[in-house]
């Protein structure tokens, strides 16, 4: 059971990291122009997160998917997450009405919500769950990882 | 459900193994985007490239060289 949910959970996750990743890296100028609507970081420090956060979420996303050093994986995509939700609540606190960028140009393509509310800090607190869980799940499926201790023990 | 017990996770050993892959992550990640930003083209770079050197006012090479020749010469009327 648990490494059933734990796969499934490594393709969710993963597989919206991957696509959210790639958005931001084919339109790195709009990532960082919602990045600078959120009025928290100073400039050098946007433009470094605007080059930087969609690759890692790429990363993330991969390593998720194919089950390659999952636990730190998943423990960098909790933080990650709760940053962006952090981010979120503190844009509603202070009134500003923004895009949330989770997406990127994937947002307007597949018409998916992308306003930062409430309902992204909720959507961003379930994905933090199952993040969680991954951190914490003893067991998964089709695991890359877990084919290559596989192999190695086969081999001693 | 079988979860890892959260000692486990807090075992120093452990605990080593999993600052260190995140810290792997985390340097190829941010490997991979500088060079991706420097590659890119300028358009889309986002980190600048290193600033020229201010150009000095006391040298002259770098005027073009209708400006060395005196009066109007060079000049097509």
């Amino acid at each position: 059971m648990t490494a059933t949910l734990s796969l499934i959970f490594r393709i969710v996750l993963g597989g919206m990291f991957v696509l959210a990743g790639l958005a931001k890296i084919a339109d790195p100028v709009r990532f960082l122009l919602t990045l600078r609507e959120f009025r928290i970081f100073p400039d050098m420090l946007e433009r470094f997160m605007a080059v930087t956060v969609p690759w890692l979420e790429l990363i993330l996303g991969l390593c998720l998917l194919l089950g390659l050093l999952t636990r730190a994986a998943a423990l960098l995509f909790a933080v990650l997450t709760g940053g962006f939700t952090l981010a979120i609540l503190s844009v509603i606190a202070r009134g500003i009405k923004v895009d949330c960028g989770c997406f990127g140009m994937l947002a307007d393509a597949l018409k998916l919500p992308d306003t930062a509310d409430y309902k992204a800090v909720i959507r961003n607190l379930l994905f933090l769950g199952m993040a969680l869980f991954l951190l914490y799940a003893k067991r998964t499926r089709f695991s890359l990882e877990e084919y290559i201790r596989r192999r190695a023990a086969e081999g001693e | 459900m079988k979860f890892a017990p959260l000692t486990a996770s807090l075992d120093k050993k452990s605990m080593k193994k999993l600052l260190f892959e995140m810290f792997l992550i985390l340097a190829f990640a941010l490997c991979i985007s500088l060079l991706y930003n420097m590659l890119s083209p300028s358009g889309l770079r986002i980190l600048p490239k290193k600033r020229p050197a201010a150009i000095s006012m006391h040298r002259t090479d770098h005027v073009p060289f209708y400006a060395h020749a005196s009066s109007d010469a060079g000049w097509v009327r």
